[in-house]
């Protein structure tokens, strides 16, 4: 078998997967009072740097569009936009699994959770419009809408946040990581940016895949008629 | 800004000669306010508690109704393309939609006050200048969303559903701010707090009113 760079990015990422879930299942410490719920964490956080980066790439790939108006900027703004969902639904299943046992409830309106389901619900809809109008004008709504919706999060995580929080700060406020969970929480979170990246990819490669039998499906219709 | 007027004084004089949306929405309004006294517990002070909230989701939701409504009068008969082809500037054109939608949410909304005020047992005149700040300053952060957005669901199949998907999560900062503001103007609060939440609104709206006018012409080009 020739290793080609189709096939080492996903490979890269088994490994990785592979690797992250040792770490975090052997190698991380438990924690003292929360125990092995904890670990749900490593994924966790990934997630949300996966969601998040997807997010990015959906509005610097609508910038893109708009500046250059070509439909591979628009098919990786949906592919990407599409992994972003799926990850964030991640983000808030993990959440409250690990919210139940800690805080002793699924769900709290914390400013956090507040603006990542926000984040879904925006991404979700840029999907719902996606579907709703075909062709070019879909595409321009969408970059449209991407980059609105990309602005909005900033601006809705400070005006909820204005408000109260009782989410953990783990990176920001130097809330105790052990020395022994940064390696665990380093690889999964490098698998699952990787594994962000293998997705959208194959996602890319089918929208242009199908755009292309459609422009052959019209040429086809075209010569027979 | 000449168009932008024009366009703003077209649809004014439309609804002068029909009242048709302000009269819909206060009604709509209405109804709602009464509807939301239902869902607490009769004698329970949950509604009062409530009634900033309760009357900004109020607008929200008629806001809604009142950008379908002008939209789907300018498209009856291709009067958008009519309005695209104009020999103006597109921000223009979202400028004159913006502010003739403003204009309409704030008559009805000034017709609601009273009645909110006396369904809710709160004093209409009481901080009322404070209130209002709030209120006009998170309309006009809610009509640049919403005419952008208008723009961008207009050839969406099943848009009376797709617009409030997309525009109420994208007006949360604005719905914040109002409730927020509105809730200290009614409760007698410190100015200085009303004042921070009047400014973080005025933000908001720049950001939201620059943004608008930059994409607006990108989505109605054909």
């Amino acid at each position: 078998m020739k290793l080609n760079s189709d096939k080492i990015l996903p490979i890269l990422t088994l490994i990785a997967m592979i690797a992250s879930l040792a770490a975090v299942l052997l190698l991380a410490p438990t924690e003292k009072t929360m125990g092995d719920v904890q670990r749900i964490f490593y994924f966790h956080l990934a997630c949300a740097a996966a969601a998040f980066v997807s997010f990015t790439c959906v509005f610097i790939a609508s910038i893109g569009f708009i500046l250059r108006r070509e439909t591979v900027w628009d098919h990786l703004a949906a592919s990407a936009a599409e992994v972003g969902v799926l990850f964030t639904t991640l983000v808030l299943v993990t959440g409250p699994l690990w919210a139940r046992p800690v805080w002793g409830q699924w769900w709290v309106w914390d400013p956090r959770l507040t603006t990542t389901l926000i984040l879904w619900f925006l991404y979700t809809g840029y999907l719902v419009l996606r579907r709703a109008i075909p062709g070019y004008r879909g595409a321009m709504a969408g970059a449209v809408f991407a980059i609105l919706a990309y602005v909005d999060v900033p601006v809705v995580y400070f005006s909820v946040s204005w408000w109260r929080g009782i989410h953990p700060q783990v990176l920001r406020g130097g809330g105790g990581l052990d020395p022994g969970m940064v390696f665990p929480l380093l690889i999964s979170v490098t698998a699952l940016l990787l594994l962000s990246g293998v997705l959208i990819r194959e996602r890319l490669n089918l929208a242009n895949a199908a755009d292309c039998v459609d422009r052959i499906a019209v040429a086809l219709e075209d010569m027979e008629s | 800004m000449k168009a932008a007027y024009a366009i703003f004084r077209k649809d004014l004089l439309l609804e002068l000669r029909g009242k048709e949306i302000v009269i819909t929405l206060t009604v709509f309004a209405f109804l709602v306010l009464t509807v939301f006294s239902f869902s607490a517990v009769p004698g329970s002070t949950a509604p009062r508690e409530m009634a900033p909230g309760i009357l900004w989701i109020t607008f929200l939701f008629a806001g809604i109704l009142g950008l379908g409504r002008a939209f789907d009068r300018e498209r009856e008969n291709g009067c958008f393309t009519g309005l695209l082809l104009a020999p103006c500037d597109r921000m223009q054109v979202y400028w004159g939609k913006c502010l003739s939608t403003l204009v309409l949410l704030m008559i009805f909304q000034a017709i609601l006050w009273p009645i909110f005020g006396i369904l809710y047992r709160y004093s209409p005149i009481k901080g009322v200048g404070v209130a209002w700040a709030g209120i006009v300053l998170g309309d006009i952060g809610f009509v640049a969303l919403g005419v952008i957005l208008s723009a961008v669901t207009i050839h969406a199949r099943g848009r009376e559903i797709i617009l409030p998907l997309l525009l109420l999560p994208l007006s949360l900062p604005v719905l914040v701010g109002g409730v927020r503001v509105l809730t200290l103007a009614l409760g007698g609060g410190s100015g200085d707090q009303a004042l921070t939440w009047i400014g973080r609104l005025a933000a908001f709206d720049v950001i939201f009113l620059v943004l608008g006018s930059v994409l607006f012409p990108l989505v109605v080009e054909e």
